[in-house]
């Protein structure tokens, strides 16, 4: 496969699943801004990894951990004593190449919700709402299927508890 | 709010993204082929350094046109230095490996463990080189002296103090700001990743 090939074929892959790398950097930054930047850092890694995928598993299992994992290491970037994993020198980037008419407002009231929980339960959440079965959830999170349903259960009771002090 | 109301509110907001969002290939192209290149990751790059430090401290002896004398206190120095610099190299070399695991498209706890090991591993590795620096340095200076002679005169120690002054100052630094409760929440962390993991 040529190099053009394989951008070609890359680029078709993010095409389909544009919409798992908006919501999951939606989840775990705070500003739009936050948000095109964690896009972008998300985007590049699943470029730089896109040569060593096998197909073992799932497309959108390969680009959810890429993507969970980007957007849980960019919220370190900015925690003081952790490892940079990423280019911190690097400026903000503007997002171009996503044509998008988005009404802020609702994904505010979606992300208030979840924003208060650890990452991982974050991540795990955020996995359910787009209707990945408990299974798939496992295979991204490294968590066995038992503990994903605990974990769901936990979640639901704390996002009830939280919609009942801050919504 | 109960989470199948949340879940509604998603539906709706997925369904907003897939129909207003279009991508612009060809920056997205020019992104891809201009990008990766600029993104250097200074930990593998140093990491990657200290694996060729031995052929750049060589290339350094040559470059300064350091002299050695071979006498008892170089042997003495030589028996203080190598075993130092051999001790740290390795470490180097772990980290190095460790590094080179990292990997995003690991499961999420997978890839937490991994970066806890890492962290554990550079703490380690600071540690190691600061308690054993300074049997390398005095190695190291005995090797290139000539004789031993040994001046109480206050001016002629200057260096010597500052060298010590840096060195207990930057260790002083180092160990304060919580290297050890930093080491203490890693391993917790760890028991706890294994604990999910076998749940």
């Amino acid at each position: 496969m040529t190099d053009n090939q394989k951008r070609d074929q890359f680029l078709d892959i993010l095409e389909k699943n544009i919409g798992i790398l908006i919501k999951i950097a939606g989840g775990f930054s705070r500003t739009q801004e936050d948000k095109e930047d964690l896009i972008n850092d998300i985007t590049l890694e699943l470029w730089k990894s896109f040569g060593s995928f096998r197909g073992e598993s799932k497309i959108s299992t390969w680009i959810y951990r890429v993507a969970l994992n980007t957007s849980m290491n960019y919220k370190r970037k900015s925690e003081k004593g952790k490892l940079l994993f990423l280019d911190d020198l690097k400026q903000p980037e503007n997002l171009s190449w996503i044509i998008q008419q988005e009404d802020q407002s609702d994904s505010e009231i979606l992300y208030k919700c979840v924003d208060e929980l650890n990452d991982l339960n974050k991540a795990i959440i955020l996995l359910y709402l787009d209707s990945n079965s408990h299974e798939e959830i496992s295979k991204i999170t490294g968590i066995s299927k038992t503990n994903v349903a605990t974990r769901i259960a936990r979640i639901k009771e704390q996002i009830r508890n939280m919609a009942l002090t801050k919504i | 709010m109960e989470l199948t109301e949340l879940q509604e509110l998603w539906y709706q907001y997925d369904k907003k993204i897939s129909e207003n969002t279009r991508l612009n290939r060809e920056i997205l192209r020019l992104m891809l082929l201009s990008k990766p290149q600029r993104r250097f990751n200074w930990i593998k790059i140093w990491s990657g350094f200290s694996i060729f430090s031995p052929v750049v401290f060589i290339i350094g002896l040559f470059i300064l046109n350091v002299q050695f004398y071979i006498s008892i206190t170089f042997y003495i120095g030589l028996a203080m230095f190598l075993p130092v610099y051999t001790i740290t190299y390795i470490w180097d070399i772990q980290y190095f490996k460790l590094i080179r695991k990292i990997d995003f498209s690991m499961p999420i706890l997978t890839l937490r463990k991994e970066i806890a090991q890492l962290e554990k591993c550079k703490i380690k590795k600071t540690r190691l080189r600061y308690l054993l620096m300074p049997f390398a340095m005095t190695g190291f200076i005995l090797m290139i002296i000539h004789s031993f002679k040994f001046s109480l005169n206050f001016i002629s120690l200057i260096p010597l103090y500052l060298m010590i002054l840096v060195f207990l100052s930057s260790m002083y630094i180092t160990f304060k700001y919580s290297i050890y409760e930093r080491f203490k929440k890693l391993n917790k962390e760890i028991d706890g990743i294994e604990k999910l993991e076998k749940e």
